[in-house]
């Protein structure tokens, strides 16, 4: 361990109830999207960075949605690092049933910090935050840049949020590397991610009287036919890059991803799958529907960009003509993204946390969207690093004491090392 | 022609303008259903039956929905013919339409108005067939009953089934003539029954990328949907008379002619419509929950007991459903001898019209006549073309209506006359 690490890990255990009480503070202020408000959130922040001789900026596009962002280049030139995490989080749900009477308690039970949030992805965003103080003290030990991001709109696309930031401030994102914190669980690290392809299909018919079947086609029968055609695009096989076949091909990889993800995770991964999130169609019992909507939520894996599932999808459309269909998903993603899952970055996290939590991240790939996408699609490495991720949107989402510290260590000593090495 | 008959239709003749006035004043009282308020039209009703001198029995468990009940005897003992009828109709999407749903427009010899082929040209003509047969009743036999219903076209409580359950002697009678829509080149005969069932599919459900977490509901209700499809192969036995009937390719060419392309062939079939599929709350999320909603419809020679057991044995493919019937559990094909003596009335009676003699079709939808025929009625339809039912500018030929309006009161005063009468 290099003398840094030692000194920065010895300043978070001096520093643990402060750290944790920030965790804390943050997850008591409410920050859901829909409606996704977070001025008293980044306000919160903000004196964060002030108390600790911080100068930020406010990017504020949507004034309700604000973006907070911290840059600090050191002496020596060197490389450029940003740290990204978002301030939204999930709707909170029923608030009764919360165990704590409510989604904002920030109350903790048996080492667990409760709230709406605090693993996607408070703990992960508090993290950058603390890296960002601390390694500001080290400015004379490190070289390159540091760049601090939290965004607000994650949850709904990020049109406002990292989307604003990589169209209107690209001098400020575009970095070497990215380290986000949204939750991996401490078995993974993530370098890519699958692509969503949301389709919304159309169908109509004339309608008739239901006894009537000889007079019109049926929207719902079409929509039934539609929804198993729509299977076929699940059998596009991928054309991966070979680093990412191996990674997938890897068993520590595919242990890791049944583990965290659930048995079929690691097929899932490599594969085009199709959600039929909703069907509606039919006004009543008796009658022939004229009309029924399909929503479909197909994901992409590494190596089927978007293009060739919309060439099979028009294909199976010629032999429906009274259906029509409109991308929900946002159309310049051209499929899925990843960086290298062999990256000196990457290395530096596994090594890290293999030292401060004891378990070896393994490299995945992921099946959920997060704002590390925009970095990858602009070929800047990104990885994800953070806590687990099974309670998430769930009424008991909670983050472990020990667990949180551990995501500010790595982070804190990952990004020193990264600009630490010159 | 016999004497009667051509007397009858000398009073029609002279009558026209009254007639019609009688047709425009029901069309314009409006009566949509749902809600189902039918108090105008039965003003009307009741005030034509009062002026004749006839009493107006009234029945309203339901304020809004009132039934009327009126009837005579003839000179001698005879036969008891029943006529019946529907106040309420479809509800009106009033910008689909041209003419004033509620106006009674004429125009190009035709009268537009919601319920004008359904079924207020049909009920007009059986009031007004009533009343000009009171008018000779010295001359009749037996007993005539008219009957003005209510909740006819959501099969609600409150019309012929509530008068069934608490004024059934009053409801029957030896035969039914019924003015629903049937197309005067066909007589109604029999109807299909529906078969509703609702099937639930539970399972897991999860985050739209993690499908190999759980099975999908909506996956499972598109398949459900599809293997429903197997229903229509079930076989079915239906009398040999009507089975060479509905084989006949001369009565399938009038069938479609009266009742749209088409009609012919699915009379004698099972048929499955899929009311409604609704499943999932986004389209990211992995659904949970979806309901298919399907409408079988039984063809005569098919009973839900019959069928129940191959739904049953479809759905067991799909251990995530559930399913129940939702359709009511008293309805069941019906159907009354396509031979039988009113069906023959009816079909001299229009040839001696100078009309082509109307040929037996089944019903595919629901009537109030499946009350007459499980009760062990023989009911038999005829009314007007339902080329326009329940759409915009519903409208009849008025030259119908007063073909129809012959029909009906000729054939009554045939039938109580009994077989003399028909010779």
């Amino acid at each position: 361990m290099t003398d840094l690490a030692a000194t920065l890990l010895a300043e978070i255990d001096a520093a643990r109830e402060e750290l944790v009480g920030f965790f804390q503070e943050f997850t008591r202020i409410a920050t859901p999207n829909p409606p996704g408000e977070t001025r008293e959130a980044a306000a919160f922040l903000g004196a964060f960075l002030a108390r600790h001789g911080i100068d930020h900026q406010v990017i504020a596009p949507v004034p309700e949605w604000p973006n907070i962002v911290a840059d600090r280049s050191f002496e020596r030139s060197g490389r450029h690092l940003v740290l990204n995490g978002h301030i939204d989080v999930f709707p909170a749900g029923d608030p009764s049933r919360w165990r704590h009477g409510s989604p904002w308690s920030g109350s903790i039970e048996d080492g667990r910090l409760y709230g709406r949030g605090t693993a996607d992805m408070k703990c992960g965003t508090a993290a950058s935050f603390i890296a960002f103080a601390l390694l500001s003290r080290h400015a004379n030990r490190l070289s390159g840049r540091l760049t601090l991001t939290a965004v607000s709109d994650e949850e709904t696309g990020g049109r406002w949020g990292t989307g604003y930031l990589f169209q209107h401030h690209p001098e400020l994102v575009c970095g070497d590397c990215c380290l986000n914190g949204e939750p991996s669980s401490a078995y993974t690290v993530r370098y890519g991610e699958k692509a969503p392809l949301w389709l919304v299909f159309t169908v109509k018919a004339r309608g008739a009287h239901g006894a009537y079947v000889h007079l019109s086609d049926s929207a719902t029968k079409i929509a039934a036919d539609l929804i198993e055609r729509l299977e076929a695009v699940t059998t596009l096989k991928p054309d991966m890059p070979a680093a990412v076949a191996r990674n997938l091909a890897d068993p520590v990889v595919r242990h890791a991803l049944e583990t965290g993800l659930g048995t079929g995770a690691a097929d899932t991964v490599a594969q085009v799958t199709l959600n039929i999130g909703m069907v509606e169609g039919g006004l009543k019992t008796n009658m022939i529907p004229s009309e029924c909507r399909v929503e479909a939520d197909i994901r992409l894996p590494v190596g089927v960009p978007k293009a060739r599932v919309w060439a099979m999808v028009r294909e199976i459309l010629a032999d429906f003509p009274n259906v029509s269909v409109e991308e929900q998903s946002l159309p310049e993603e051209t499929g899925a993204n990843w960086c290298d899952p062999d990256g000196e970055m990457l290395r530096i996290i596994q090594d890290t946390a293999e030292r401060i939590a004891g378990i070896r991240p393994a490299p995945v790939i992921t099946l959920a969207a997060t704002d590390a996408r925009f970095w990858r699609n602009a070929n800047i490495p990104a990885y994800i690093y953070g806590c687990a991720f099974d309670l998430v949107g769930t009424y008991d989402e909670s983050v472990a004491i020990e667990e949180f510290l551990n995501v500010v260590r790595v982070h804190t000593l990952s990004a020193a090392a990264y600009l630490g090495r010159v | 022609m016999d004497e009667l008959s051509r007397d009858v239709l000398t009073r029609l003749d002279a009558d026209r303008d009254r007639a019609l006035a009688m047709l425009r004043a029901i069309l314009q009282a409006p009566s949509p259903n749902p809600p189902g308020d039918t108090r105008a039209v039965a003003a009307i009703i009741t005030q034509a039956l009062t002026a004749a001198g006839i009493e107006a029995k009234i029945f309203a468990p339901h304020p809004d929905m009132p039934n009327i009940v009126a009837r005579f005897d003839g000179a001698r003992p005879g036969r008891h013919l029943v006529l019946n009828g529907h106040m309420d109709v479809f509800p009106v999407a009033r910008h689909e339409w041209g003419h004033d749903p509620w106006g009674g427009e004429i125009a190009d010899g035709r009268i537009y108005g919601r319920g004008a082929c359904d079924m207020k040209g049909g009920l007009a003509s059986l009031l007004l067939a009533f009343l000009h047969l009171h008018a000779i009743r010295d001359r009749l036999a037996g007993r005539i009953t008219f009957t003005a219903v209510s909740d006819e076209e959501t099969f609600g409580p409150w019309g012929a089934r509530w008068m069934f359950e608490h004024q059934r002697a009053l409801m029957l009678g030896d035969c039914l003539l019924s003015g629903e829509p049937s197309s005067p080149q066909c007589v109604r005969f029999g109807e299909k029954a529906p078969y509703w069932i609702a099937i639930t599919v539970r399972t897991r459900g999860g985050h739209g990328a993690y499908t190999h977490a759980s099975a999908s509901a909506t996956k499972i209700g598109a398949r459900i949907a599809k293997a429903l499809e197997a229903v229509k192969d079930i076989p079915v036995r239906a009398p040999d008379n009507l089975v060479a009937m509905f084989r006949d390719p001369a009565i399938a060419r009038q069938i479609d002619e009266g009742c749209g392309a088409g009609h012919a062939s699915v009379i004698p079939e099972v048929t499955l419509n899929i009311g409604r599929i609704t499943g999932g709350l986004k389209v990211n999320v992995l659904p949970s929950e979806c309901r298919v909603e399907a409408d079988v419809r039984l063809p005569i020679g098919l009973t839900k007991d019959e069928l129940r057991p191959h739904v049953a044995a479809i759905l067991a493919d799909f251990p995530d459903a559930t399913w129940e019937e939702i359709s009511p559990p008293e309805d069941a094909p019906s159907w009354s001898d396509p031979d039988g003596e009113m069906m023959g009335i009816l079909r001299r009676t229009v040839q001696a019209l100078g009309r082509p003699a109307p040929v037996p079709v089944v019903t595919l939808g629901g009537t109030d006549t499946r009350l007459w025929r499980y009760a062990g009625v023989p009911a038999y339809i005829y009314g007007l073309s339902p080329e326009s039912m329940a759409a915009a500018d519903e409208n009849i030929l008025i030259e119908d209506f007063f073909h129809v309006l012959r029909t009906h009161t000729l054939a009554a005063a045939r039938y109580l006359n009994g077989p003399r009468g028909a010779a």
